[in-house]
């Protein structure tokens, strides 16, 4: 019993070794992954991108190629366009066109807003205690009063707008 | 693309130092000048003892009670 589980591991051994030769021996390179290759960008500070837009050519688009090479005075107005498209995504007009974005930022922006003012309302009506009370009409009058006796800000400030000699704020 | 950040920089030049130029000038006629006139016309005829008396009469001070 021993000498066959022995016998299964070294079975199972030059399996897996074959396996690896396999494998290593083929290519000897890992595929490459579409992320690390040259890639297309519509950007306009990139007038040439690395590759053109359309990789892989039908056989209709590889006869236009072919017929590229030649004199291009030979090439009709349609066929330049189908060039062009097949190198390029978008052109720059299509590519500086503005989109309608700003309309859902402003809107998603006033929604928001409108939400915390909505908060803010709930909290002021249903969370809030009094406020002081040195905020009460008799109060304040008081204080403007005091501030005025004090002469605060005389050149261009509170006390610059009142009237001392008619008692009354200055029109 | 010739000359495009060039042209960019340049335009971009002129409007900020316009536009700087154009804030500090609104801000000295419009807060620094009228600030200096408003001091000017305040001490022109101002009265100090006056003024303390006025402030004394309304009992502002802690030292300097109404009698």
């Amino acid at each position: 019993m021993l000498a066959s589980r022995v016998f299964s591991l070294v079975g199972r051994r030059s399996i897996s070794t074959s396996l690896c030769l396999r494998a290593h021996g083929h290519a000897g390179v890992v595929k490459a992954e579409d992320y690390t290759l040259p890639a297309y960008v519509d950007r306009r500070d990139v007038p040439l991108p690395e590759v053109a837009f359309v990789r892989d050519l039908s056989a209709q688009q590889q006869a236009l190629k072919e017929k590229e090479k030649a004199s291009w005075s030979a090439l009709s107005v349609d066929e330049k366009v189908e060039l062009y498209r097949l190198k390029f995504n978008e052109t720059y007009a299509e590519m500086k066109k503005g989109t309608n974005e700003w309309k859902t930022i402003l809107g998603g922006i006033l929604f928001f807003l409108g939400v915390t003012g909505i908060i803010l309302i709930w909290q002021k009506h249903f969370m809030y205690g009094p406020i002081p009370h040195t905020f009460s009409e008799e109060w304040l009058s008081a204080q403007t009063k005091r501030m005025l006796d004090m002469r605060v800000n005389p050149v261009e400030g509170i006390s610059a707008q009142w009237d001392f000699e008619k008692n009354e704020w200055k029109k | 693309m010739r000359g495009l950040l060039a042209r960019r920089m340049k335009f971009n030049l002129l409007g900020a130092f316009l536009i700087s130029m154009g804030c500090a000038a609104l801000y000295k006629f419009g807060v620094a000048e009228p600030r200096k006139r408003a001091y000017a016309e305040f001490y022109k005829n101002y009265d100090p003892i006056k003024d303390f008396e006025a402030m004394k009469a309304a009992g502002v001070f802690e030292c300097a009670p109404p009698k």
